[in-house]
């Protein structure tokens, strides 16, 4: 691991935050999935049980991922503060970060 | 020469069970519980349907064409706040302006083409009946846009990207339009003899043939008793009839 200001310590930084963001929309993936055989036993219809099981859990991921965001930090980032909250909680969004992270790791 | 009777001889396909997985014209029912705000506002989010059949029935079609169009004005209204505060300033009024008078204008310079649309399907619909179901459409994707309005104001708080918000509204808004356009599909729903002429205009519009042609086939005419004609027959059952009629020119 390198030292923040080290050569190479914003793609460390970049792929560990994307490593993080998977494993935890992976997990919150298969927690939602325990209860889709409920939903499509009280649909009218096991399809449209899954369709709005699907509907519900994009929007989970997609507003959970930006609440978690607003939260931040649960993962310090390199020469920033250990706080409790950032001091812009809504400057920029999981989405733009994320694209951050990307262009971090990818160099691109 | 035995198997050639055989191959002659039509055997109709197996009739699947009446499942409700394709019992679209469920809700087109009598609108229960009166005329009133609250209660349109119910119907169009659970029984869309039964307020077609309200207006095909032409009871109180003007009053709810006019709520209708209430139910829209306003929740494109709150919509436009929202989508104001990415801005702030003038935004503020001038996004649910726009948004609304936009959205009315558009309605309004596509309705008589939808009318003639429809009209040219072969459809016995009143110019009242298409109005209003344009404004169920437009009620509808309104109120389905009030429900995203707290995730739109989650993001114009806090995004700095004016792309990224820009992308997201307009992937929410064609998300809404098309649940308001499948209350359009769903009234023209095809192989649905109790949905009156609208039921029509799907395949009329979109593939050039009506499942209640007055000559269906056997295969068409014993679908059509089970009400489950779907679009991948009704392309099958155009196939047969091309290649039928191309081995009878030849």
């Amino acid at each position: 691991m390198p030292e923040p200001g080290a050569l190479g310590d914003a793609t460390w930084h970049g792929a560990n935050l994307l490593l993080h963001t998977s494993l935890i929309a992976y997990a919150g993936i298969l927690a939602h999935s325990r209860l889709l055989h409920y939903v499509r036993d009280y649909a009218d219809s096991p399809s449209a049980g899954t369709h709005t099981f699907l509907a519900w859990l994009t929007g989970n991921l997609f507003v959970g991922a930006q609440i978690s965001w607003i939260l931040r930090p649960f993962f310090v980032s390199p020469g920033l503060e250990v706080e409790f909250l950032r001091v812009d909680p809504f400057g920029g969004n999981f989405y733009e970060a994320v694209f951050r992270a990307i262009r971090n790791v990818t160099n691109f | 020469m035995a198997k050639e009777i055989q191959s002659d001889t039509y055997t109709p396909p197996p009739v699947l069970s009446n499942s409700p997985k394709y019992d679209l014209k469920k809700g087109y029912e009598p609108l229960e519980g009166g005329c009133t705000l609250p209660n349109l506002i119910n119907k169009l989010l659970k029984k869309p349907l039964s307020i077609i059949h309200e207006l095909e029935m032409k009871k109180n079609a003007g009053k709810i064409t006019c709520l209708l169009l209430l139910i829209a004005t306003v929740s494109f209204s709150v919509f436009g706040v929202i989508v104001g505060t990415f801005s702030w300033d003038d935004q503020i009024w001038a996004a649910p302006l726009k948004i609304v008078c936009g959205l009315l204008f558009s309605g309004v310079i596509c309705l008589p083409s939808l009318y003639i649309f429809t009209c040219m399907g072969g459809l016995d619909a009143k110019f009242s009946t298409v109005s209003g179901m344009l404004c169920a459409l437009i009620a509808l994707s309104g109120l389905l846009l009030v429900g995203f309005a707290p995730v739109v104001w989650l993001f114009s708080v806090s995004s700095t990207s004016a792309t990224f918000l820009g992308f997201l509204l307009i992937v929410l808004w064609l998300i809404c339009a098309c649940f308001g356009l499948s209350l359009v599909f769903r009234s023209a729903c095809p192989g649905n003899d109790q949905y009156g002429p609208l039921r029509r205009l799907v395949p009329d519009l979109f593939v050039g043939h009506s499942p209640n042609d007055d000559n269906p086939s056997p295969h068409h005419r014993q679908r059509r008793k089970t009400g489950q004609l779907r679009g991948k027959e009704i392309l099958s059952e155009l196939l047969v009839r091309a290649s039928d009629a191309g081995s009878q020119g030849g």
